[in-house]
């Protein structure tokens, strides 16, 4: 797409999504979705570090590189799915919930703050847990979750992102063998620095650029289709990707993508930012 | 009956009467517990229900947390070791689990079902339990918890219904701290056993009971404490000391009830906590300030764990004599 003209899908309105499974060539309906996603995020990202240093907001919110993997494959679940994260996964929850705007609430504390435990993310018919409780508590929870789906013969799939924090953690390994042992229904996306898992437990990996929301999204569905019901881990480790994302390119080289739609989308997403905030801060 | 029948009976009713109930812990399906409070479940239930996991308290807690978003009823036993180093991720992931319930995010846009129920809290409830608990203060972590209810029964009976009447609560986690020193204690009533047509008819234990009554002093203890206050009691009615004890079977929420009704019966109190700080210095304080008028001695927390049954003694028969 060039010039003043709009094709892409308009924001946080989710195409209909490719069966799981079928890869059926590029899709750009899908990767133009994913890259507002991914847009969007980098902007409210960018907000809720400016509304933390005014002390307007909580910190430590900053999602970062690991972001864009966990859109990726947040946009690719099933309804009966659940995805489970931290609270700095919050881009997940958007991705599944398709609003930001009580994520916005939970990080100014405008969401009925006399309860405790705020700062948790989470919505059971959302299909999203994104927790701010102890380091990689989320990861059990989410093998809970999937030995569950085995257990009742359900299709539903637990996805839970982890970083290289979490795979420190004693808890993630007694999860990751579980997953295994009990075959729960459950996809690792593991992001952070290069380390290493794969040693630790048997387990199918898949491997994806970091800086693709697509690549992850089609990862989550190769896992679906070639291992059904049984752990997978998708590898989305990041080292040194190049400036201009993966999906940016591509969509730059099919012609999606010009600088002058890119302004207009950074000043439309500015615009929907603006707009959220005044919402929340009204609450 | 024994304390360890009472709490087998209890889970074996859940399992039978909860097609959706499990039980999890690491040792728990196999080897049927290091108590043996789950043996042979499994054979009756199956690996389906009965499963072992690796040990680590914290992972098991999340464990059953996800059990219990997908619907499932869970009994999980962590090890007691393994509880006190996890006792801090334990608590405060059960906080920000029950207070999640007041924040959960329900998203009204994007893609949900419009059919999908409203869901505030999590279909399934937790009963964790730890046992072989002493001496390790566990209880000041766990009672601090908003919104968890922890028990520390003393008798088989209140150990069976704080088990079932915790799982007839969805979205809710019960803490049931067991002493190992009370497995082996035997109750002649097994009454409680029928209790309710169903499992979430259980009534929970009362928030406490008078074990006996005082004129001179009374003891607020919970759990083991009990017994060894009744025994300190024995030693000083044959002195002529008229001693009270209650049972605080309730550690979370606090029942001032049992507080007030102990300072207004005789003015003087001792706590009988397990370790010299923690719970115990919290109760002294609660007590104060429920009752404070109504003392007519300084309230006196006394380690039992640490400072042996004579100490508990020693402290009764100086608060009487205040």
């Amino acid at each position: 797409m060039s010039g003043s003209g709009r094709n892409h899908i308009g924001l946080f309105s989710a195409p209909e999504l490719p069966a799981h499974g079928s890869e059926g060539g590029e899709d750009l309906r899908l990767l133009s979705y994913l890259f507002e996603l991914n847009a969007f995020r980098r902007h409210a990202d960018e907000l809720l570090g400016r509304l933390a240093a005014a002390g307007k907001a909580a910190a430590g919110l900053v999602a970062g590189r690991g972001a864009t993997a966990a859109i990726g494959v947040a946009a690719g679940l099933d309804s009966d799915d659940q995805i489970f994260g931290t609270h700095r996964d919050w881009p997940a929850a958007m991705a599944r919930a398709g609003d930001f705007t009580d994520i916005l609430r939970v990080a100014m504390r405008t969401l009925d703050p006399s309860r405790v435990g705020g700062g948790d993310i989470r919505s059971l018919s959302g299909g999203f847990h994104m927790t701010h409780a102890a380091t990689a508590s989320h990861i059990a929870e989410a093998v809970g979750f999937g030995m569950a789906a085995r257990l009742s013969g359900s299709n539903a799939v637990a996805v839970c992102l982890l970083g290289s924090g979490a795979l420190m953690q004693p808890e993630t390994t007694a999860a990751l063998v579980q997953a295994v042992e009990s075959k729960a229904r459950v996809v690792f996306v593991l992001r952070g620095p290069r380390a290493s898992v794969e040693r630790l437990v048997v387990i199918q990996r898949l491997v994806v650029p970091a800086d693709s929301a697509y690549r992850a999204y089609w990862a989550l569905a190769e896992a679906r289709a070639s291992r059904p019901g049984l752990p997978v881990l998708i590898d989305a480790r990041y080292g040194q990707e190049p400036e201009v994302p993966l999906d940016a390119q591509l969509l730059r080289e099919r012609g999606v993508l010009s600088p002058e739609f890119e302004r207009t989308l950074a000043q439309e997403i500015r615009d929907r930012l603006d707009e959220v905030r005044r919402l929340v801060e009204q609450a | 009956m024994l304390q360890v029948e009472a709490i087998r009976a209890a889970i074996t009713r859940v399992l039978t009467e909860r097609r959706d109930a499990v039980v999890i812990g690491s040792d728990v399906a196999l080897h049927g517990g290091p108590y043996r409070a789950t043996g042979g479940l499994l054979a009756e239930f199956g690996p389906d229900r009965v499963l072992d996991l690796p040990r680590n308290a914290s992972a098991i807690f999340g464990f059953a947390r996800g059990l219990a978003l997908a619907g499932r009823d869970v009994i999980c036993e962590v090890a007691p070791e393994d509880a006190l180093r996890a006792a801090t991720s334990l608590a405060r992931d059960a906080e920000r689990w029950l207070g999640q319930q007041g924040t959960f995010v329900e998203a009204t846009y994007g893609r949900r079902p419009s059919d999908a129920p409203p869901a505030h809290a999590p279909p399934g409830a937790i009963v964790l339990r730890i046992p072989a608990f002493r001496g390790s203060d566990l209880e000041s972590t766990m009672a601090s918890i908003p919104g968890a209810t922890v028990f520390s029964p003393a008798r088989p009976a209140d150990a069976y219904a704080a088990i079932c009447a915790g799982v007839a609560k969805p979205g809710t986690v019960t803490v049931v701290l067991e002493h190992e020193n009370l497995y082996r204690g035997h109750d002649d009533d097994t009454s409680f056993l029928g209790a309710g047509d169903d499992v979430g008819e259980v009534a929970p234990p009362l928030a406490w009971r008078q074990v006996r009554p005082g004129r001179d002093g009374t003891v607020v203890t919970w759990g083991f404490g009990v017994i060894e206050a009744a025994q300190a009691a024995e030693v000083l009615a044959a002195e002529g000391y008229a001693i009270g004890v209650i049972d605080l079977v309730q550690l979370s929420s606090l029942s001032t009830d049992a507080l007030r009704r102990a300072a207004e019966t005789t003015g003087r109190v001792v706590v009988a906590a397990s370790t010299g700080a923690g719970f115990g210095a919290e109760l002294a304080y609660a007590l104060t300030r429920a009752a404070f008028l109504s003392l007519e001695a300084p309230v006196v927390v006394v380690a039992t764990e640490r400072d042996g049954p004579g100490a508990l003694v020693a402290a009764m028969r100086a608060a009487a004599d205040y």
